[in-house]
This record gives structure tokens, sequence and C-alpha cells, in this order.
């Protein structure tokens, strides 16, 4: 429990720390967000009043204060653009960008381990090399350029899926069928190395002393195989999934814009398109909030399955 | 449902409404005292609206406008009275507002309601443009009074109440903008139940929504997305020159371009043909007037610098330049864009001209042209108003608008000709003030036109009663399904 207690409290200077660069780095990129809104019909005096409704006009240090501040009482500010709580903003899209991650990352486990399973069972024959090569082009392969492939394919060319959008909530067919090419083409990339994961895991447990007392025993090379084996393999799989959770979530952002979903990605590309202050530092903090709650809740769970970790 | 693809809006208060968005938006949702479908001002394409006729003074000092009876706001915010008609536009014009367009109802003196369906304009000077490029364009939407002053400035952004033929009923950011029919719309309910405006980033992804059926009607501008398109059979373009041009313009107050000679020469070097095939495929046309054939009294029958790197080698030869010198052209980083200033480059090198490309992504490029202009030697544009030639000249040649304003040439010799037109309420002579004004543009070249923009709009065949306005955003109010 300690600690659990203790690993939380570490989080908070280091999500401070994150939100207080953000702002600095946004307010780094050449741009002015009036200029944005205001298109190419510049009023000046009209420029000033908005400049002073945003708080645009104090010194940075003001600024920064005031945001740190009201950051703690948890006010993450309103959108430039929208005028919108920027957490109502992110509340909207959050649940197309969590679909999509929890999608690609249960689609990318979904083809890693059996994938991997089969390499290492067939290790340095034939198959395994093939399905190596393979994980190795997969992990090349940049995703949008998949996304676009895929786009090709199986929206234009067979029209089994839409091509643009996230679906109709009202439907949730629609929902589900609208994730499958993103989902595809986010999850190839994690399921390349999560194969690759799982092979080597096999083949360090395979030549372990337990497996040959199991097999010794008379047990059937399946029960071997589920039952011992992988059990044990799979723990360095565990932290790798938790880890590529947070990638997914941040590759999200290319693949959205590639099937113009709405989400995280969309939202911080135009926001960064309108110099949207107040939107970008905030989706950059759910994306470090999001990453930290990962890497954490890995934490926890490595040392739920291997008690030497907690311990130690 | 008809489903659009569009940008992203912003805000939809007709005083602030700065992007495409928006507009696009506004055109459903809101009405004025009149319209114009085709996007163009001319004194034949403004038709009744909410003012069912009106009268003009013979001085152009009075405009009279009677307003229909029984035009309602939507969402039950009641009758359009001429209160409101005096509400919408005085917001505009106050000073403490500091609207955009503030400055297209300079021209107005007094506002004044005679009855409910009564109301009459009082002008300090004849304002020929006033129909036409005032009250069919953005600013001239009539807005409820009492829906603005229950909601209060901020609020009435986002949930704006108009009298248009589709009521706004959500914005979601960076995804879509659903509108529903008005069933009580003065000239009817519309064809569909309603209009879904997807937000689209990439017009690729656009055109492939539009092959699929997602997307029944788009307006598209890039050559590749055009391209997907152009021999699909469930697909129609309708293409027609739009009001917008690309341009560069030359600051004239500092060397080399203080020499008219030197402006000439550049002109004569560009190949205006080469840019619309290389960099457009030839979608958009070449532009040899500053002024696009789409605006009224628009005339060739000017000077024109055709294509010819030889007589432009002696220009810059008899301005002292035999040798060239170097430039530097501000843009903004989009492809296109990026496109004409590579080939500029290219084309000019052969005169001994040495350019520096700067081209910004689009916030920062929009800062610089308006804070930093002497930083660059020559500013490139992409820029359009509407069909009356008043808003155009008056942003990008009058004294007034220099820098941080449109006037990227400090061009000082066109306010007596900008202001003449503005205010000559006889057709003839006001069309021969501008025709007078091209020929000394085209003399003086404080800029060179490059691209005339062609507006693309694709329909899928199921659509019927498309006519393409010279303007993006078209109304969807006149069309339908096909039976």
């Amino acid at each position: 429990m300690r600690y659990v207690l203790g690993r939380l409290g570490s989080t908070i200077p280091t999500l401070l720390l994150i939100a207080l660069a953000s702002f600095v780095l946004v307010r780094v990129i050449p741009g002015d967000p009036v200029h944005v809104m205001f298109g190419d019909i510049p009023n000046p005096e009209a420029a000033q009043q908005m400049r002073e409704r945003l708080g645009l006009d104090k010194p940075l240090i003001v600024q920064a204060q005031i945001y740190l501040r009201d950051l703690i009482k948890g006010e993450i500010g309103v959108s430039i653009r929208t005028r919108r709580p920027v957490l109502a903003e992110i509340g909207t899209v959050f649940p197309y960008t969590l679909a999509l991650a929890v999608a690609a990352s249960i689609l990318s486990v979904l083809i890693a381990v059996p994938v991997g399973v089969y390499a290492a069972l067939r290790r340095g024959r034939f198959g395994d090399m093939l399905t190596m090569a393979l994980a190795v082009l997969g992990r090349a392969m940049p995703n949008f350029w998949l996304g676009i492939l895929l786009l090709l394919v199986f929206s234009l060319g067979l029209g089994w899926f839409p091509a643009i959008g996230s679906g109709d909530w009202s439907d949730p067919g629609s929902v589900l069928q609208a994730l499958v090419l993103p989902a595809i083409a986010l999850a190839v990339a994690e399921a390349a190395f999560l194969a690759r994961i799982t092979r080597s895991g096999l083949l360090d447990v395979l030549p372990e002393d337990y497996i040959l007392t199991a097999r010794a025993k008379g047990l059937g090379r399946s029960a071997v195989l589920y039952g011992h084996a992988l059990r044990n393999a799979l723990i360095p799989l565990v932290t790798v999934v938790g880890l590529s959770f947070g990638r997914l979530v941040t590759g999200a952002v290319v693949v959205e814009v590639v099937f113009s979903r709405p989400g995280l990605g969309t939202l911080l590309v135009s926001a960064i398109d309108n110099r949207d202050y107040a939107l970008i530092q905030g989706a950059i903090l759910v994306f470090a909030v999001l990453l930290v709650v990962t890497n954490l809740l890995t934490d926890f769970a490595y040392g739920f399955i291997d008690p030497r970790i907690r311990r130690g | 449902m008809i489903r659009l693809a569009t940008q992203d809006m912003q805000e939809l208060d007709p005083a602030f409404m700065g992007v495409v968005g928006s507009w696009w938006v506004g055109h459903q949702i809101y009405s004025g005292l009149v319209r114009s479908d085709s996007g163009r001002s001319g004194p034949e394409d403004v038709h009744p609206d909410l003012a069912e006729r009106w009268d003009v003074s013979d001085d152009g000092l009075t405009y009279t406008f009677y307003l229909r009876q029984g035009a309602q706001f939507h969402k039950g915010y009641g009758e359009v009275t001429a209160n409101d008609v005096k509400f919408s536009y005085e917001r505009i014009m106050d000073p403490e507002v500091a609207s955009n367009y503030a400055g297209l109802f300079e021209p107005i003196d007094e506002i004044e309601v005679v009855d409910d369906y009564t109301v009459v304009f009082h002008m300090k000077r004849p304002y020929p443009a006033f129909l036409g490029s005032v009250l069919t364009y953005r600013p001239g939407y009539i807005i409820s009074q009492k829906a603005f002053e229950e909601k209060g400035q901020e609020a009435f952004a986002l949930d704006p109440i108009g009298s248009g033929p589709f009521v706004f009923e959500s914005w979601t950011p960076n995804t879509e903008v659903v509108l529903s029919a008005n069933d009580d719309y003065y000239f009817g309910p519309p064809a569909f139940s309603g209009v879904r405006m997807r937000v689209i980033q990439d017009e690729s992804a656009v055109a492939i929504g539009i092959e699929n059926g997602e997307i029944m009607a788009a307006n598209l501008t890039t050559p590749e997305a055009l391209g997907v398109l152009e021999n699909n059979p469930d697909v129609t373009l309708h293409c027609v020159g739009s009001i917008a041009a690309r341009y560069i313009w030359l600051n004239m107050k500092a060397t080399p371009t203080d020499d008219v000679r030197v402006r000439r020469a550049l002109w004569h070097a560009t190949s205006t043909e080469l840019l619309s095939e290389g960099v457009f495929d030839g979608w958009h046309q070449p532009l040899d007037t500053i002024l696009p054939p789409s605006v009224w009294s628009h005339t060739d029958d000017v000077t024109k610098y055709e294509y010819d790197p030889e007589k432009a080698r002696e220009l810059l030869a008899e301005a002292g330049y035999a040798d060239g010198f170097d430039i530097s052209i501000l843009y903004s980083q989009r492809p296109q864009d990026n496109g004409i200033a590579i080939a500029l480059q290219d084309m000019w090198s052969e005169i001994g001209v040495n350019v520096e490309l700067i081209g910004l992504d689009h916030p920062v490029y929009t800062e610089e042209r308006q804070q930093n202009r002497d930083a660059y030697d020559i500013i490139m544009t992409h820029f359009g108003r509407d069909t009356d030639p008043n808003n155009f000249v008056q942003e990008v040649f009058h004294t007034s608008q220099f820098p941080p304003g449109s006037n990227a040439s400090y061009y000082d010799e066109l306010d007596d000709l900008i202001e003449a037109g503005a205010s000559e309420p006889d057709l003839e002579a006001r069309e021969a003030i501008y025709v007078e004004l091209q020929k000394k543009i085209q003399e003086d070249v404080p800029g060179i036109p490059l691209v005339h923009t062609t507006a693309c709009y694709a329909v899928r065949n199921e659509i019927a009663g498309f006519e393409p306005p010279v303007h993006t955003g078209f109304a969807v109010y006149p069309l339908s399904f096909k039976e």
C-alpha cells in the first residue's frame, strides 16, 4: 500500500512540470491565436479587446502563474476558439480515442500471441523466418501509410467500411464498423513488436527445468505450453502491452487525421493550427496523464504477477 | 438529411464570423433583407428575402425596405420585425462592439424604424455597393434581438437564432455541425430533414467520402481531389471562375520594386500559363488582369504583360539592374502556394533575379504579413471579395489600408478613384470610374495577378438543383433529392 501511495505521489510533480513545459512551448511557437480567429480581416481594436478578454495581454510570467494556480484548483481553462471549457472539449472526443486505442491494443495482442507462439515453436524453420520477417515489415510500416492503403482497398475499392468519421453512437454497429480500419492501421506495428516479445519470451522459458519436469510428468504438449510455458513467458508481455497502450494513444493522433475521425489527435492538430493555447495545453496534459497512469498500472500489474518486484 | 463536407466553423455571430466554415453555416441558418443566390452582387442579382420590396431614392441617400409579414425566427423567438433589422446593423456599427465589418456600414447615417414592417436607411453619401455587397454579404444577416439579449453575445455566437431555411442544432468541434429543417420557413420547408456538415481537413479524404457516398456535396480546390472525381460517373463537378485569385504584391516604397520598370519586368518574367498547368493541373486559370473577370465592370482593354523574358531583361537593364538583384517572397506554407513560389523562383532566375523563399505556417504568415510587412519585398496572398469591385479595391489599394491592412504594396495613387466609385449612384458613370481605375492599376503594377481560383463543387448525382455560386459555400435550400 505504501508502495502504491509513494508511486502516486511522485506523479504529481511530473505532471506539473509537463504542464509548465507545455505552457512555455505553445507560447514559443510563433503565431497569434487572435490573428487566426479574425482571418484576413484585421481590426486592431477588436483584436486588442479579444486579447484582453483572453488574458493574453498580461506578461507571460503572470499568465503562467494564473495557469498553474487554476490547474491546482482543477481548472484547465477555456478553449480560445470555442469558448467552451477545455475539459468539456476533450470529454466529447476522448471516448473516440479511447475506443480506438483499446481496440487496437486488444487487436495487437490477439494477433501477436498466436503469431509469437507459432514462431517460437518453429524456431529456425521457414515458418519462423517468414513470420519474423513479416513482423519486421509490420513494425517498419508507418501507420498513416497503412491507413491510406486500407482506405483505398477496403473502403473505396470494396466498400466494406466507411472512409470518414466514427459512426453514430445511436447505432453501435456503425461505431464498430468505423473502428475496424483505424484499429488495424494502429495495431499492426504494435502487434509486430509484441509478437517478437512473445516469441523471445517463450524461447527463454522453454529450456527451463520446470518445463522439462512438466513434460516428464507426462503432461500433454498443449498443457505444457499453455499451463506452464506461456504463463511465465507472458510476464514481460504485460509490461510491454502497458507501455504500448501509451504509444497507441499518441499514435492515434496520426491515424485519426487519416480517417477523419474525431478524437484527441484531430483535436490537438486543429488546436495547434488555431494556436488555441488552452486547448493545446489541455490535450498535452491529458496525454501525459494517460501515459503516467498506464505506466503506474503496468508497474502495479507487474508487481501483482511477480511478487518479487513488490518486495524488492 | 443531406451530408456535406466543410471546414470547421468558429463563432456564428454575424458581426464577427471570420472563417469559411462559419460563413457556410451562416448561409443556411440566417436570412437578410435581400439575398443573392449566385453570390454575385450586381443589380440584377439581388432578390427579395426578408424584404419583399424596397425603394431607393433618386439621390441614392435613402433606402426604404418593406418586410414580409409572418417571417419567424427559429425556436419560437417570434416574428422578424424592423426592430430586429435596426438592432442587427446598429450592433455592427457600434464602435464598442468592434465588429470586423464595421467599415462596410460606415456610410449609414441613421436607421429609422417606421413601423414593424418598414425600415429606412439614411445614408451620409450615396453608397451603390450597399445592396449587392453589404446586405447580401455576411454582415447582412438579421439576428433576433430578443434571443441575443436573452443569451448574451458569447452564448448567442454558439447557439444562434436566425430565420433561414435551417435551424442550428449542434456543433461538435473538429467533427460536425448539425442543422435541422425549418418547417416554418417563409419560402416553404426545405427538401431535407436536415444538414449534416462533416468537418474534414484533408480534401483527398473528402474526395473519397464523395466517391463512396458518405458525402453528397463539397467545395474542392486541390487538383489532386478534383482529379480523383473527374471521371466518376456518379459525381458531377460544377466549376465556375470564382472571385478569388492568387497575387503577389510588390513594395512600391522600397528598392528595387519602387521602380515601375522593375515591376513590369517581373510581370513579363512570369508565365501564368505555366503556373496554371504546373501547379494546378489547369484547374485554376491564368490571370492577366488584377480584377478577375467575375467582378462587375471588369475590362480586358488594359495594358498587358505577356510572358517575355527578353523584354523583362531589357526593362531591368533600363532600370539599372542588368545583373539582376536579390528579392524575398513571403507566402503561406500551403502546398499550392509553395508550388507557385518555387515556380516563380525558377522563372525569375532566367532574368537574373535571385528569389529568397520565405514560406511560413499560415498563422505565422498572417501575423508577419500584418505586423512585419517591411521585412519582406514581396507578399503572396490568396484574395477575393465580392463581385462588386468596391470592397476589393478599398481593402487592397486604399491608403487607409496600409499594413497591417491589406494594401501590402503601399499603393497611394488610387484613393480618389476608389472613393468616387464607392459613392457614384449612376450605374454607367460608376462603371466608367472602375474601368479607368483598372487601366491605372495595370499601368502602375502594384502587384502581379497569377492564377484565378476556380470554385469547384463536387455533387453526387442523386442531388438535384445545384447551381455553383462564385464564392465558397452554397445554399442548401434550393437542392433536393432526385426523384
